[in-house]
């Protein structure tokens, strides 16, 4: 296993009953990204997620965070790896300052005064009980405990789900901004796209247990393009372009979006007899959606 | 930071969350008891362990399904996790049991409150252990129908755990059987927090299971397959016998699980005391002169009763006859089992019938060493005895008269013998 990724999977698999919910993954994710981990619900996100923790055993295949076995040295990767799940389930009695001196015992490397600035940037009343928080707030509790430590690593399973968009909006770069600062690995997945694009910078798509994507952010949006077409006469198929993801048609106009877009896919769009072709760049979302549609098509 | 830090935090949390389970178990026994209605009491007996083996369950299934924050997030070693998730639960499971059988005892007035004590958190631990292995394998809803099971196994098993609280200390196979059940619990969750059997759920929980099933049921087996009932499988240990003027004791010392039950003698005229190792089924009968204890012995599946003399100032032991007996331990235990005439050379003593579920009553000429059968076959309850010289009135069913020196019994005229 490489040591310059910071989780690695190879032939990951996990099985319940006949369910296949992670089919033969090949994740790798290098250090001091923001990877984006992104797929609908029952995608497999979560039990990726939950199978580098050690907190669901594995059908078959390898995993490994920081260069170490996901099983075998599970105690060591969770001291070295922050870990926000979604809907977080903490303990409802404990008030802010119990559960952040309960979870400070268990980490050599928990920063006192770092905790108290995330404490006071976040905004966490000390006294509260977290039975009695927002779950706004509670998101920033464990997103307090997952970082206080200075994890190498910090993995956000749906970090946002359930949140208001401007908590989700302030939530997000705030994460990112504390943590990238110092050239650690943000690994995060969400099914809200439009939300990923302003701050991670390398994109893996998950669909159906197996890997569809994974390349930088700029790689994939140079990558996946749409091309608008204009016909002169009704227009023909548009078999002969390379990998074409989705086709629109409305009156002499076809759009139509590929991947591994390059001068070959504009001779081709142009071979059709076409009167004008332009490309257009695609956001994230209609980048997702064109990549996870074309699967539920084939 | 170091390990102790992780250990006080655990159990710190185990504390704070059990607290609440505690004190509500204690309110059962309070209120049930303190009403002192007989369904109040029944209600209180169930309520207080089925909340304790419902915890267990809820308890053990958040853990094996690692749903909890601790176990998912948090760099928890197997030691740490093990203490939080089993042991400290199940003292205080053991504790709530230890209270509930003293507040039980206490306010019944049954006048054995230690020994309820004892037997009361024995049977929390054990089910504690039990429930907690079944819910960890399964789900919590086997778990409940077992601690369904258990809670009526304890009322009808050995009709003694909280029925009878005058046999309950003594019965030896119910103690065995909750010590072993509470190891298999502890065993069995052990394996959930060995890291290196935590690669294969199915074998952990196979290993799991096959422990507790095992080690609790496994010395039953051979119950299938024997043909009649073994002797010893309600056998009591002895229990205290004093002389007419209470200044000669027998009694057990220190009951230990394991070992054989140590037997006390004590003369209080001369403040002399022995002690001796007696297999279980040894039962004191009385005593006889120059401190001699007689006792009587059934060894499982034996179809023997023996009588041994126990010469307290040399700590001798021997045989002194064997009664032919039928297979099942000796009875009657509770009410009478037998008595030594004043001069310690005669033994008159119950035992279970050869010919049918009846008592045969026997005596013994301790210094001859020969026996006769008095009455074969008879009903039980021939548990007075009085002694006049050469002869004795056994009383409970028809009197007796015993001719001491030719060793017969006829049926006593009183009648006959007032006219005269």
């Amino acid at each position: 296993m490489e040591t310059s990724l910071a989780i690695q999977t190879h032939d990951l698999t996990k099985r319940f009953g006949r369910h296949v919910a992670v089919d033969g993954l090949e994740l790798s994710v290098p250090r001091g990204s923001v990877f984006a981990f992104l797929g609908r619900n029952g995608a497999g996100k979560t039990t990726t997620i939950r199978i580098l923790l050690d907190a669901l055993n594995r059908t078959r295949g390898e995993a490994c965070v920081l260069g170490l076995d996901c099983v075998k040295d599970s105690l060591e990767i969770k001291k070295r790896v922050g870990y926000v799940a979604e809907a977080q389930r903490m303990y409802d009695w404990m008030k802010v300052d119990e559960i952040i001196w309960f979870c400070k015992g268990f980490y050599p490397t928990w920063d006192d005064s770092f905790a108290a600035e995330l404490k006071k940037k976040l905004d966490l009343p000390g006294n509260k009980k977290l039975g009695e928080m927002s779950r706004g707030m509670q998101a920033k509790v464990a997103l307090l405990l997952a970082m206080a430590h200075r994890p190498e690593l910090l993995i956000l399973d749906e970090p946002t789900a359930g949140l208001d968009v401007v908590v989700r909006r302030d939530f997000l770069e705030g994460v990112i901004e504390m943590i990238h600062e110092e050239e650690r690995t943000v690994f995060f997945s969400s099914h809200l796209v439009h939300e990923v694009e302003r701050v991670a910078d390398w994109v893996g798509i998950i669909d159906r247990g197996k890997l569809i994507w994974c390349s930088t952010l700029e790689e994939m949006k140079a990558s996946v393009k749409r091309l608008v077409l204009n016909f002169e006469s009704p227009p023909a198929s548009v078999a002969s372009v390379p990998d074409v993801l989705t086709v629109e048609t409305s009156g002499r106009q076809s759009a139509i979006t590929v991947k591994n877009f390059s001068e070959r896919s504009l001779a081709a769009a142009r071979s059709l007899g076409v009167s004008e072709v332009s490309v257009e760049d695609m956001s994230l979302e209609d980048i997702f959606v064109a990549l996870v549609g074309e699967r539920e098509e084939s | 930071m170091g390990s102790t830090s992780i250990w006080g935090r655990v159990i710190w949390k185990e504390f704070r969350e059990s607290i609440l389970i505690g004190l509500l178990c204690l309110v059962f026994p309070i209120v049930g008891f303190s009403m002192k209605t007989s369904t109040s009491v029944v209600l209180a007996g169930m309520a207080t362990p089925a909340a304790i083996f419902i915890w267990a369950a809820a308890k053990a299934n958040v853990r094996s399904s690692r749903r909890e924050f601790e176990t998912t997030h948090l760099p928890l070693p197997a030691a740490p996790e093990w203490v939080a998730s089993f042991v400290f639960p199940a003292i205080v499971a053991a504790a709530v049991g230890a209270c509930y059988g003293y507040w039980g005892s206490a306010l019944g007035n049954s006048g054995h409150a230690g020994a309820l004590t004892l037997v009361a958190m024995r049977y929390f631990l054990a089910g504690f252990g039990t429930i907690y292995v079944i819910s960890t394998v399964f789900t919590v809803w086997p778990a409940t129908v077992v601690s369904l099971g258990w809670l009526f196994f304890a009322a009808y098993m050995t009709d003694s755990l909280f029925k009878n609280p005058h046999a309950s200390p003594s019965n030896l196979h119910a103690i065995i059987f909750l010590h072993r059940a509470a190891i298999a619990g502890a065993l069995g969750s052990v394996v959930f927090s060995i890291p290196l059997l935590k690669g294969s759920l199915r074998v952990r929980q196979v290993t799991a299971l096959l422990l507790v099933a095992g080690i609790t049921f496994g010395p039953y087996v051979k119950l299938i397959w024997s043909p009649e009932p073994a002797s010893d499988l309600y056998s009591r240990i002895p229990a205290e016998k004093s002389s007419q003027d209470r200044s000669l004791t027998v009694k057990p010392a220190e009951l230990t699980w394991g070992s054989e039950p140590l037997l006390s003698y004590t003369d209080y005229r001369s403040s002399f005391s022995r002690e001796r190792e007696f297999p279980w089924e040894t039962r004191p009968i009385g005593f006889g002169r120059r401190g001699t204890v007689y006792l009587a012995q059934q060894r499982p599946h034996e179809k023997e009763v023996t009588i041994l003399a126990w010469d307290t100032s040399t700590d001798h032991v021997e045989d002194v006859v064997r009664l032919r007996a039928g297979r099942k331990a000796l009875r009657g235990f509770w009410e009478w089992s037998g008595t030594v005439s004043p001069d310690g050379h005669y033994v008159l003593i119950g035992t279970n019938s050869q010919l049918g579920e009846g008592t045969d009553l026997w005596m013994v000429d301790t210094a001859r060493k020969t026996s006769a059968v008095l009455l074969a076959n008879a009903p039980s309850g021939y548990d007075e005895v009085e002694w006049f010289g050469d002869k004795a009135i056994v009383g409970g069913g028809k009197a007796l008269e015993v001719d001491l020196k030719e060793m017969k019994a006829s049926v006593a005229d009183f009648a006959l013998a007032k006219e005269k």
